[in-house]
């Protein structure tokens, strides 16, 4: 199996006052192409700040990150942006869709920032509404959807560029079990058949159970590998 | 209590208090400069006490098909006056107006004044007040004069001069009174006064003018009527009086003008005041005056309006607990008035702070005075107009919320706001871009017309006044001139050649159209004038020393030349007289130069006459390569020998030529000062409108940031909104801006034509302004981390 991204020694800290609070301490992780990963911890362990630093959002104090081979430790903002935009999809407990924007509007917005042609785009959206099945929905506005179909269209507009990785913060966080499992479902079946490597934040050990492996975060530092 | 509330609200919302009583402050203090300036202009000759009744004469001359005002009369003029008008209380003369240099004999000192010559009715008409002699009889000895009370602190001190001499050349004058310093800004402006008898003695003298000739004007006659007397049955009188006097031969005609009028409604158009002149520019000031506050009050508005959504769930649950809309109507109002009163205040001080400096600028002592109550309703009214004007809309609408939906929070709908607060984003860009554009061919055309060929050589050239006393000497001091080493060239000459104030028609020539009549301008000249201004020959030659010797040679312009055709030539003849024997004889043709309007295209006729006895002017050429300085000081010792009494103070041609431009660039000044506050106060709201949809929009921006966007994405995305009004307001304003710009340089015929490309200019310039302000806010929240703003929900 391929690694997709390493860590070593990946530290992240804040100044508060005189002392230093650590979020993370000394991060070491391998993760390999095509893995299903569930961080679990309880809140404040610094779950979605690791999750956040896999994603390129946010940066660290010391050690190093490798993302598919580059050195993403010794990259400038752009070519991390750049990096990011390329290989990451997100996908957050509260959905964050765009409120003014339609379910297609909202799908289309990273390709946008692809620069793909419109024709282009519009075909690739429609792939997507078709697969999720929400052609129906696609020129309704994410106020008038359940919570659900909110986070079906979150997936959607992750996946629409391909990519290799897919970070979930709590993705079930808001909804309730019936929905939540319809997307665990989604994961997974992304992730056998389509090879796509998932890392997710959960408080569910039903839902980390999904997963292939499990880290699980207390203080800042990893409890078992 | 309301009150409380509305200050606490103005103090949690800093920045947009602060832009907006920064605006309205900026926007309150321009226009009270304006209108302070406006004021000024428009109480031109209020300050006279009795100047309701107080009138000037004014001709219609006939050249040809043309009509001329002028404000002039002859010699016959006032003693008709006083014979056969009743209506008319009284006249007084007016001329000789200028620089006088007065010895105390006993002290040997000298001052140089301004003054006139004027009749002793000028007094009582004036209002004039004496603190020392008797108005009656103060012009009742032979030589006496009168000065203000600062001319006497100045010559005599503390002394009581009245009895004293002062010596004009060789004329000693009694000072027979001392009057209260005159008020400014009147048409009457002078230190002294002497009979205007003297002057008309002196000049039938000199054999000037002729005490009966209707035609030749040479001073102005100012009348005060009978109050509550019928004017236009005396301008009926006076229309055909100058035909009746001449049996016809003199078509003049004459009207009286009131001396309110005379600065800004001085435009006529065949014999009829239009109704124009300076006072289109005041009105164009005072309607930029009302724009800017206007401008400040948008801000107010399209800033409330914006943050309604924040304010909704307030008035939501204000209405919950009963408040009438009446209520809400006055919780909002009272905080724009509050915000009014308080940019009011600090307005107050930055006019203080300000008017030093904008004095300056206008060259004027405007003041805030709160004694006026013209200022203090003015400043009132502006106040109050600010407060319904900001206040009204965003209370009418913030309040019409339904406690419902705010409490839901739903979203509310902002449809309608939303659209007028775009529309007053662009009319107030429209009206900053309109605003760059025109003052910007404003500057222009006045650059063009500075830079323009005057056909006169301006450089090294130096005038200084002189009298007749000093012209007897005229040869010996040439002479000496030549001697000092520092002089090319010198020569005498009655006008500046600048401006050409004397002027005739009637004159004839062989082969003219006798249906015309052109108005020919007059220069009087010494040997070498026209090598000496530089004028070009463009054939014959200059005056030399026999042509003064009472000869009848004479040297007119290219314009004139063209005017007369065939005799237009060298040898050819032109004369008032109808006796051909008695016509001057054309010596030099001159190329056109250009004088008294540096804006007009071609120039009238003129001709140089070569006698010099009445010259005003000395020129003086120097040499390219001198030390002017020294040089200056060389000549007027040389010009101080001859004429020990006077000073000669030396005026380069250059000078007077840019003080022809004086008024234009100050106006161009202004306009350019107010052009660039109002696009300031626009940007002030549009940095407020920019800072707040960022805020509003912070989360989706974190989103649209993990979903890949670029900074430059988010800036394109915050921007394009505003960016769309702004060419919207560019669209508007330059057809508006290009047809007030034509308007403008219609008056002109020198002038150049307008381009796209200073329209282009100033559109990329507005666009970059408008770019830069979204710009710094939208950029504050492009490099958010996208992590933090999509927490902070």
């Amino acid at each position: 199996m391929n690694t997709l991204l390493e860590t070593k020694h990946l530290t992240k800290w804040v100044n508060s006052g005189s002392g230093r609070i650590f979020l993370l301490r000394d991060i070491n992780l391998t993760i390999g192409q095509g893995e299903f990963i569930s961080i679990m911890g309880p809140s404040g362990s610094g779950k979605s700040t690791l999750l956040n630093i896999l994603g390129m959002l946010d940066e660290f104090n010391e050690g190093e990150y490798n993302f598919f081979g580059r050195e993403v430790h010794s990259m400038k903002e752009k070519h991390r942006s750049e990096l990011h935009k390329e290989n990451i999809g997100f996908i957050f407990q509260a959905y964050h869709l765009i409120d003014e924007l339609t379910v297609q509007e909202n799908i289309e917005t990273p390709l946008m920032y692809h620069n793909m042609k419109s024709s282009e785009r519009k075909a690739t959206v429609a792939d997507m509404l078709d697969r999720f099945n929400i052609v129906g929905k696609k020129d309704l506005f994410p106020a008038q959807l359940s919570g659900g179909q909110q986070q079906l269209v979150g997936i959607a507009r992750a996946l629409v560029v391909k990519p290799k990785l897919l970070l979930a913060d709590e993705p079930t966080g808001n909804l309730n079990s019936k929905q939540g499992e319809e997307i665990m479902e989604i994961f997974s079946k992304l992730n056998r058949e389509e090879g796509v490597t998932i890392i997710q934040v959960t408080h569910s050990e039903k839902n980390a159970a999904y997963g292939n492996r499990i880290i699980h975060l207390l203080d800042g530092m990893t409890q078992n590998y | 209590m309301n009150i409380k509330q509305s200050f606490r609200i103005i103090f949690r919302n800093k920045t947009y208090s602060i832009l907006n009583i920064l605006g309205l402050t900026v926007g309150i203090t321009s226009a009270a400069l304006i209108f302070l300036w406006v004021e000024y202009k428009m109480s031109f000759n209020r300050a006279i006490p009795n100047v309701e009744n107080i009138y000037m004469i004014g001709q219609n001359q006939r050249y040809g098909d043309e009509i001329n005002t002028f404000f002039v009369a002859s010699s016959p003029m006032s003693r008709t006056l006083n014979e056969s008008f009743p209506e008319i209380k009284c006249n007084t003369r007016s001329g000789g107006e200028g620089s006088q240099t007065f010895i105390l004999e006993k002290e040997n000192k000298s001052f140089t004044e301004y003054g006139r010559y004027m009749d002793a009715t000028t007094f009582d008409m004036i209002g004039m007040k004496f603190i020392r002699g008797d108005a009656r009889t103060a012009f009742n000895p032979a030589f006496p004069i009168v000065i203000s009370e600062k001319m006497s602190e100045k010559i005599f001190g503390k002394d009581d001069p009245v009895g004293k001499t002062l010596r004009v050349e060789d004329r000693l004058y009694e000072v027979t009174g001392i009057f209260e310093d005159l008020p400014g800004n009147t048409s009457f402006q002078f230190e002294w006064l002497i009979p205007f008898r003297i002057l008309e003695n002196d000049c039938i003298e000199r054999g000037w003018i002729s005490v009966d000739h209707w035609g030749s004007n040479w001073h102005s006659c100012y009348v005060e009527v009978q109050s509550s007397t019928d004017i236009q049955a005396i301008n009926q009188k006076l229309k055909g009086l100058i035909s009746e006097k001449t049996d016809g031969k003199n078509d003049t005609e004459l009207f009286i003008y009131p001396i309110t009028k005379m600065s800004l409604y001085w435009e006529f158009k065949d014999g009829k005041a239009t109704g124009g002149g300076y006072i289109r520019t005041v009105r164009l000031f005072f309607i930029i005056g009302l724009v800017i506050v206007f401008i400040a009050c948008i801000n107010f508005m399209n800033l409330s309006t914006a943050r309604s959504q924040k304010r909704a769930l307030e008035v939501g649950v204000r209405k919950t607990f009963g408040a009438k809309r009446t209520k809400l109507v006055h919780l909002f109002l009272n905080e724009s008035g509050i915000m009014t009163v308080l940019s009011l205040v600090l307005a107050v001080g930055l006019i203080y702070f300000c008017l030093p400096s904008f004095n300056q600028l206008v060259s004027l002592k405007l003041s805030l005075d709160f004694t006026n109550p013209v200022h203090v309703c003015g400043l009132l009214g502006v106040a109050l107009i600010c407060t319904f004007l900001a206040g009204a809309y965003p209370a009418f609408y913030l309040s019409s919320f339904s406690p419902m939906n705010t409490l839901k929070k739903q979203k509310i709908s902002t449809g309608s706001a939303a659209w007028v607060r775009k529309g007053l984003v662009i009319f107030q860009f429209a009206v900053a871009f309109i605003l760059i554009c025109t003052t910007t061919v404003i500057y222009q055309q006045i650059q063009y017309a500075q830079k323009r060929d005057m056909g006169i050589k301006k450089e090294n050239l130096v005038t200084f006044g002189v009298t007749p006393g000093f012209i007897n000497n005229y040869d010996a001091i040439q002479n000496e001139l030549r001697g000092t080493g520092f002089a090319e060239s010198a020569a005498l000459s009655s006008q500046t050649l600048l401006q050409i104030w004397s002027n005739g028609g009637s004159y004839k020539w062989a082969g003219k159209n006798l249906n015309t009549n052109p108005l020919i301008s007059i220069v009087q000249a010494s040997p070498n004038l026209i090598h000496a201004a530089g004028l070009n020959l463009v054939s014959g030659s200059d005056f030399l020393p026999q042509d003064s010797m009472g000869s009848m040679r004479i040297i007119i312009n290219q314009t004139l030349a063209d005017m007369m055709g065939e005799e237009g030539r060298i040898g050819g003849k032109i004369g008032q007289s109808d006796d051909p024997t008695q016509h001057h004889e054309i010596k030099g043709i001159v190329e056109d130069f250009v004088f008294n309007d540096a804006y007009r295209g071609k120039s009238d006729p003129v001709i140089f006459f070569p006698t010099y006895s009445s010259a005003n002017f000395l020129f003086v050429r120097l040499k390219p390569d001198v030390n002017q300085i020294e040089a200056l000081a060389k000549i007027k010792s040389v010009l101080q020998q001859f004429s020990p009494d006077k000073s000669f103070e030396p005026t380069f041609m250059d000078d007077r030529f840019n003080r022809m431009f004086s008024g234009d660039r100050l106006e161009g000044k202004l306009a350019a000062l107010f052009a660039g506050l109002a696009i300031f106060i626009s940007c002030l709201g549009l940095f407020g409108l920019s800072a707040f949809s960022a805020e509003q929009r912070t989360k989706e921006i974190g989103i649209r940031k993990v979903l890949g966007a670029s900074i430059k994405d988010i800036l394109v995305l915050l921007g394009k909104g505003y960016m769309v009004l702004i060419i919207v307001a560019l669209a508007i304003g330059i057809p508006v801006a290009w047809y007030i710009a034509g308007n403008y340089l219609r008056d002109y015929s020198y002038k150049i034509s307008l381009s796209w490309a200073l329209f282009t200019g100033v559109a990329l310039l507005v666009v970059l302004i408008a770019i830069l302000t979204v710009s710094f806010q939208s950029l504050k929240a492009a490099v958010n981390n996208p992590v933090k703003s999509i927490k902070t929900e």
